[in-house]
């Protein structure tokens, strides 16, 4: 049985949640590059990620191991997303419903995401809990039709694990059909 | 009727003789009447129009609007504090739905309008003998913001102040100019450069008067805003060569340094030494436009001369002038450091030090990944390849010198359980590997022998078959991963 490593590259607007999902399920002491939040940020939340956060989940007694890459949210970092996006399996966008005023900026990095994305991807919408809501506010933004979604409250380390099994329910989905349209 | 029965300084009116409630309302809006109606029935009743509509009335004795949308439940007591302006003893709810988008504007309205609606039925075939008329005046809590809009609420959202505003950026960082006197009756530029207003035909100066006095303000003709925006001029006189130029020496800031500059050769002096003269096809491509604003002219006299002219914190050219008369320029040598505390100059010290933990981290949890690590067992030996013996030569080969794999168990006549597939999925069973068991069966099927269907399987259909059972592993561990994480949530 050789060794199996799946990458989940979670991105988003700034304070959406993107650590907060990668903590409910990561086994090691998530890799962080928090530093203190300056300007208006500040006002939002007191640490923000710079460069990215890293988190693992491994099977005991197995080499199967999960790797979770999580993207700064300002804008400026915007480079990250654009580097990783093609080195993974699958790509997790957290979006918080509640938080409006990222919502333009979230939809045009949603659509710059998923313009040459070719890695499945899901859309997670945070402090949200009414699934037609929640797709109903990913369509506006520009999820495409085939793109699942997923209601979540992240603040939650159990609705964060919920996210990252639909995440890899949905990779096992693009794999399956690509294994059988290769057959 | 309504008339003014008063002077035409106090804006009340009142109605002469009783009427029914109803007959001066339709008056009112006749006349597109704007103000305050008070009916002085028991208890007085006060509506208010505009343009003729009545919009809210109530009784003098009613409880506040605010108290009544709180007793109806339509708002709450902080919905009221958020929506309420309070100056002195005014409280004023007209921007209630501005303050708070909480409070459902509809049921507010909806109350308004049932509680006017209900008053002014009540009263409408009453007669009332005495109204007094106050035009433009509305109810006191604003409730006319709620059933009025704005003329042009996109003119009054945008204030004129956003509408259009001149940059002075620009202009505040231009060089000092001097300009003509702002009391001319026209704005009016004057060159340093003397203009030939002559007329070429005839010689005379075309506006018929003769040139008079020196110009006042003085720049180029032309200069690019973004590169007078950049642009910093490096005076480094003496500081190069350590000589103090003379007092009374001038620099010359004039543009016509095409002049000036006529008699000398150009040279690129690059930094490893190597010398390059400017050709006169280079000298073309020179921008004017900073030529003219480096204006390097001095007395040729003077041993050396250096300035410069580079946008703020670049690496700047310096203009050198030899002792020969020649004028060089040359650039300081570029520098790349390997010091990492040097390439993270400009980024704050916390921020270098989370990203340098995280790539170290990372290096570490990938170097640790069997998959990255070196897997010799999948490099495949591929066997030598034998020529393939003529079919009338099968016979003579010695099965005894073929090495065959044990699960053959030497030539036997083909049977169900001898078929390719079945030994493919034996030996797969067997083995560590497919990759490792082939070259056993593959040599000598290729010397020859019959049952040529084994060496098929391995060369024709591994990769596609590794390949589908990669996918199925890859499956496999992702459903146990996924398994992993749900057992987790109970």
């Amino acid at each position: 049985m050789s060794a199996q490593t799946f990458k989940i590259l979670v991105t988003g607007p700034f304070a959406a949640g993107k650590t907060s999902m990668i903590q409910s399920v990561s086994q090691t002491h998530v890799i962080s590059t928090d530093v203190v939040t300056s300007g208006d940020e500040s006002g939002v939340k007191s640490h923000t990620t710079v460069a990215m956060d890293f988190g693992t989940y491994r099977l005991h007694g197995d080499d199967t191991r999960l790797l979770l890459f999580g993207t700064p949210g300002q804008a400026r970092f915007r480079f990250m997303t654009n580097i990783l996006k093609g080195h993974v399996d699958v790509v997790a966008f957290v979006i918080d419903a509640e938080a409006t005023e990222t919502h333009a900026v979230a939809g045009v990095e949603l659509r710059a995401l998923a313009r040459d994305l070719r890695v499945p991807a899901v859309i997670a919408v945070n402090r949200c809990d009414d699934i037609t809501v929640a797709r109903r506010l990913a369509r506006s933004l520009g999820a495409l039709d085939g793109e699942a979604v997923v209601p979540c409250q992240l603040i939650d380390p159990d609705s964060g694990r919920e996210v990252v099994v639909e995440i890899l329910l949905t990779l096992l989905a693009s794999m399956e059909s690509t294994t059988a349209e290769v057959a | 009727m309504l008339h003014n029965t008063r002077t035409a300084d106090i804006a009340a009116l009142t109605v002469d003789g009783a009427q029914p409630v109803w007959m001066t309302l339709n008056e009112a809006r006749e006349r597109a009447f704007t103000g305050e109606l008070v009916f002085e029935a028991d208890p007085e009743v006060l509506a208010y129009l505009d343009n003729g509509i009545v919009y809210y009335a109530e009784r003098a004795t009613d409880v506040s609007l605010g108290r009544r949308l709180l007793d109806a439940g339509v708002i709450d007591i902080g919905q009221v504090e958020r929506g309420t302006v309070r100056v002195g003893d005014i409280e004023h709810l007209g921007r209630l739905f501005d303050r708070d988008p909480s409070v459902d504007r509809d049921a507010v309205v909806v109350l308004a309008e049932t509680s006017t609606h209900d008053l002014i039925a009540e009263l409408a075939n009453r007669a009332v003998t005495t109204v007094r008329v106050t035009a433009y005046r509305h109810h006191p809590s604003g409730v006319h913001r709620w059933f009025v809009a704005p003329l042009d609420a996109a003119a009054i959202s945008r204030p004129v102040i956003t509408v259009a505003q001149l940059g002075t950026a620009v202009v505040d960082e231009l060089p000092g100019l001097s300009f003509a006197g702002t009391d001319a009756d026209e704005f009016m530029i004057e060159w340093d450069d003397q203009i030939d207003e002559t007329d070429p035909l005839n010689g005379t100066p075309l506006n018929g008067s003769p040139l008079t006095g020196p110009p006042v303000a003085v720049f180029d003709e032309q200069f690019d805003v973004a590169d007078v925006e950049a642009a910093q001029v490096i005076e480094t006189v003496g500081e190069t060569v350590g000589t103090e130029p003379e007092p009374g020496t001038e620099i010359d800031t004039d543009t016509d340094t095409d002049e000036d500059l006529a008699g000398f050769d150009f040279a690129v002096l690059w930094p490893d030494g190597s010398e390059e003269l400017a050709t006169s096809a280079t000298n073309d491509t020179v921008d004017t436009n900073h030529t003219n604003d480096t204006a390097v002219t001095a007395d040729a006299s003077e041993p050396m001369l250096v300035v410069g002219l580079a946008p703020p914190g670049a690496v700047a050219p310096i203009f050198t002038q030899s002792d020969g008369g020649d004028l060089r320029f040359e650039l300081p040598p570029l520098t790349i450091s390997d010091d990492p505390e040097a390439a993270d100059a400009d980024v704050p010290d916390d921020v270098a030090v989370a990203v340098r933990r995280a790539i170290a981290a990372i290096e570490a949890a990938m170097a640790a990944t069997p998959e990255f690590a070196p897997r010799p067992e999948v490099i495949t030996q591929l066997p030598e390849i034998v020529e393939i013996a003529p079919l009338d030569e099968f016979d003579s080969v010695d099965a005894a010198d073929t090495a065959w794999p044990a699960c053959l168990d030497r030539f036997a006549p083909p049977t169900m359980a001898t078929s390719a597939e079945v030994l493919y999925a034996q030996m797969a069973d067997d083995g560590p590997s497919v990759d490792a068991a082939a070259p056993a069966v593959a040599a000598p099927t290729l010397a020859g022998s019959p049952a040529g269907g084994v060496a098929s399987v391995v060369f024709v259909d591994e990769p596609v078959e590794a390949e589908h059972d990669d996918g199925i592993e890859r499956s496999s561990a992702l459903r146990r991963l996924i398994g992993s994480l749900r057992r987790k949530d109970h």
